[in-house]
């Protein structure tokens, strides 16, 4: 063997140590960000799915200049400095009445009262705190919000666990740069499932087929995954110290591009109805959110955010002068002049969450996502099965693969039973969500403790799996009489998606539970003859 | 014991995790001062966060793979303290203004 021979040898064995190591050691919590990351492609689907009240654009079609109007007659006046509005999951038109300042742990945060309107247009919730005490207990989007949470933090404190799942991005990074750099023939292994493999062979061709697929995806989430994480943890405190002298709001100001001077000599805030009207038939879609700044002030300005209308990729920030209501065109995604960060951050978004092509592109995530999640499954699997016949300290790897690699989408689905349940007995959905995952985790690291086989393990939690799968949909009919006929009726496509998807799964599950009982009574039937 | 904490006494651990992990935290936070802020003045503050995750895992697989641990430790250290000199001078014109 040459020098340089030898020096790639060691290369690639140093490059696949790192490959598995990557993997080994922060591989559950993986699998629990990139699991969850599937499931926050669909979060807005998941959001709608779980009120069972199709769209109704209310944000374009109601009357919200009659409204804020009204709103603010009733609210402090310092609150007007912002309103922001959107449209809740239970079609209620939600105004946030705020004004900016430091909540009790000294971070920059919104503070004013939110109005929640109903489709008759009477307030039915008026709610007074700062915004981070506000969102995460709005009970219509508890779901969602909770799962989301997982992929972002992993329900740990702030900036803790933003820090950890910066980490396990960059982890990820790893995995998906020495998978490409080890790949010799990376093209061939494309399609390197040999069917004559069984067993541990064949799962590790599935590995490398199903890794070799997912490389560029997984390289693409990881490190767009771990800018956000990194960027809102540390980063930008960080940078506004070096840049802006430490100077947290001018370097909010500048990103966010509000105006630096403000007049607030009052002058009546032009009908924002026209302004509205005109932006959705440029765009040909309602807005998402709206944001009203300096309301009745000299300085009054509307924003009207866009998700990507068909054909485009990017999403738009029309804006107004709301005290001539005349038209500013759109607004950079950062900062106040088009630049080549905020072109390329705008661009990281619909990458990240799959939002380039509507329903399709995130099909497409989805599907990519449950293939990276396969590769993170068999590679922890094919670990754990090598070690298991090596040593004996290594034998509760396998036990741990399927409590954590079943057991997570189990207590996934356990919380949305548990969503629906307490939303029926108006009981708080922002509680009772994260409690029925807890009561659910404890319940499958009992089993996965009583259950001694580990084969029986696996199975009758794949079991519990399809039976809640497929148990979601008829419970959330049942609760929300919104089947699928009216479903189809009124074009609401999450429900469908959503339901469908949760029968295939469960149908899934069920099959390989059936098709194993069916291997073992036949194996027992058969043994006594073989004796 | 042992068998587990042994790469703490790994050079190349220290060289591939800590210092790498600080390096290129410098790398970005120094590029604040020296990158083009553009029209929108935000250039500068927006391309560090981005090229972050790529500039550690450029310097990561460089003191990884390195046959030359030496001159590995003398390159990062270098580049760490360039950066660093970039900063402390930002902060130092920024309280003398």
């Amino acid at each position: 063997m040459t020098r340089t021979q030898i020096e790639k040898s060691t290369k690639k064995a140093s490059l696949l140590s790192l490959h598995s190591w990557s993997g080994v050691v922060l591989g559950m919590l993986l699998y629990a960000v990139i699991f969850t990351g599937t499931v926050a492609v669909i979060a807005h689907e998941i959001g709608q799915w779980s009120q069972s009240q199709a769209p109704k654009d209310r944000l374009r079609h109601a009357d919200i200049d009659a409204l804020v109007r009204q709103l603010a007659e009733q609210t402090d006046p310092k609150y007007t400095e912002e309103i922001s509005i959107t449209e809740s999951y239970n079609n209620q038109l939600v105004f946030f009445f705020h004004t900016h300042g430091t909540n009790p742990s000294g971070a920059l945060d919104d503070i004013g009262v939110e109005y929640r309107v109903n489709e008759h247009n009477e307030v039915v919730q008026t709610r007074q705190g700062f915004g981070s005490e506000l969102f995460p207990t709005d009970d219509t989007n508890a779901l969602g919000r909770f799962l989301v949470s997982i992929h972002t933090e992993l329900h740990m404190p702030k900036p803790w666990g933003l820090i950890l799942t910066g980490i396990l991005g960059l982890a990820m990074l790893v995995a998906a740069v020495s998978g490409i750099l080890m790949h010799r023939h990376l093209f061939t292994d494309i399609f390197l499932l040999r069917s004559a493999r069984s067993g541990e062979k064949l799962k590790r061709d599935a590995h490398t087929v199903a890794g070799t697929w997912s490389l560029p995806f997984a390289f693409l989430l990881a490190f767009t995954g771990s800018f956000f994480s990194f960027a809102t943890s540390f980063g930008l405190p960080a940078m506004a110290m070096v840049a802006f002298g430490g100077d947290q709001k001018a370097m909010i100001y500048t990103l966010v591009g509000e105006q630096m001077e403000v007049s607030e000599t009052p002058k009546e805030t032009t009908n924002l109805n026209l302004m509205i009207q005109d932006a959705s038939a440029r765009n040909d879609a309602a807005p998402n959110n709206i944001v009203i700044s300096h309301y009745n002030t000299e300085s009054a300005s509307m924003e009207l955010f866009f998700l990507p209308s068909q054909g485009a990729i990017i999403s738009k920030y029309e804006q107004y002068n709301a005290a001539t209501g005349s038209a500013e065109g759109v607004k950079p995604f950062v900062g106040t002049e088009p630049s080549f960060g905020s072109l390329i951050l705008s661009l990281i978004f619909p990458v990240h969450y799959g939002t380039f092509a509507g329903l399709f592109s995130k099909l497409v995530w989805v599907s990519l996502g449950v293939a990276s999640c396969y590769v993170t499954m068999t590679g922890l699997q094919l670990y754990a099965h090598r070690r298991e016949n090596k040593l004996s300290q290594w034998q509760w790897l396998p036990r741990f693969c399927h409590w954590g690699f079943i057991g997570l989408p189990l207590c996934s689905l356990a919380s949305a039973v548990g969503f629906f349940i307490s939303s029926s007995l108006g009981l708080s959905t922002s509680n009772w969500t994260p409690l029925a995952f807890v009561i659910a985790a404890g319940m499958v690291t009992i089993l996965s403790v009583v259950v001694k086989p580990i084969t029986t393990l696996k199975y009758v939690l794949l079991a519990l799996t399809g039976l809640m799968c497929i148990s979601l949909p008829l419970i959330r009919i049942a609760l929300s009489q919104t089947g699928w006929i009216s479903a189809v009726q009124h074009h609401f496509e999450a429900v469908l998606f959503v339901d469908l998807s949760l029968f295939v799964c469960g149908a899934l599950c069920l099959y390989q539970v059936v098709n194993y009982l069916r291997q073992k009574t036949l194996s027992q039937s058969t043994l006594p003859e073989a004796v | 014991m042992n068998r587990f904490f042994g790469f703490f006494r790994n050079q190349r651990f220290w060289l591939a995790g800590p210092l790498t992990t600080v390096v290129s935290m410098l790398c970005m936070l120094a590029m604040a001062v020296y990158f083009p802020p553009g029209v929108g003045n935000i250039n500068n503050i927006l391309m560090p966060l981005l090229m972050f995750p790529i500039i550690w895992a450029c310097i990561f697989f460089y003191a990884y793979l390195t046959q030359h641990l030496k001159r590995a430790w003398f390159i990062i250290f270098t580049l760490g303290l360039i950066n660093l000199a970039i900063i402390v001078l930002q902060f130092t014109l920024v309280k003398g203004s």
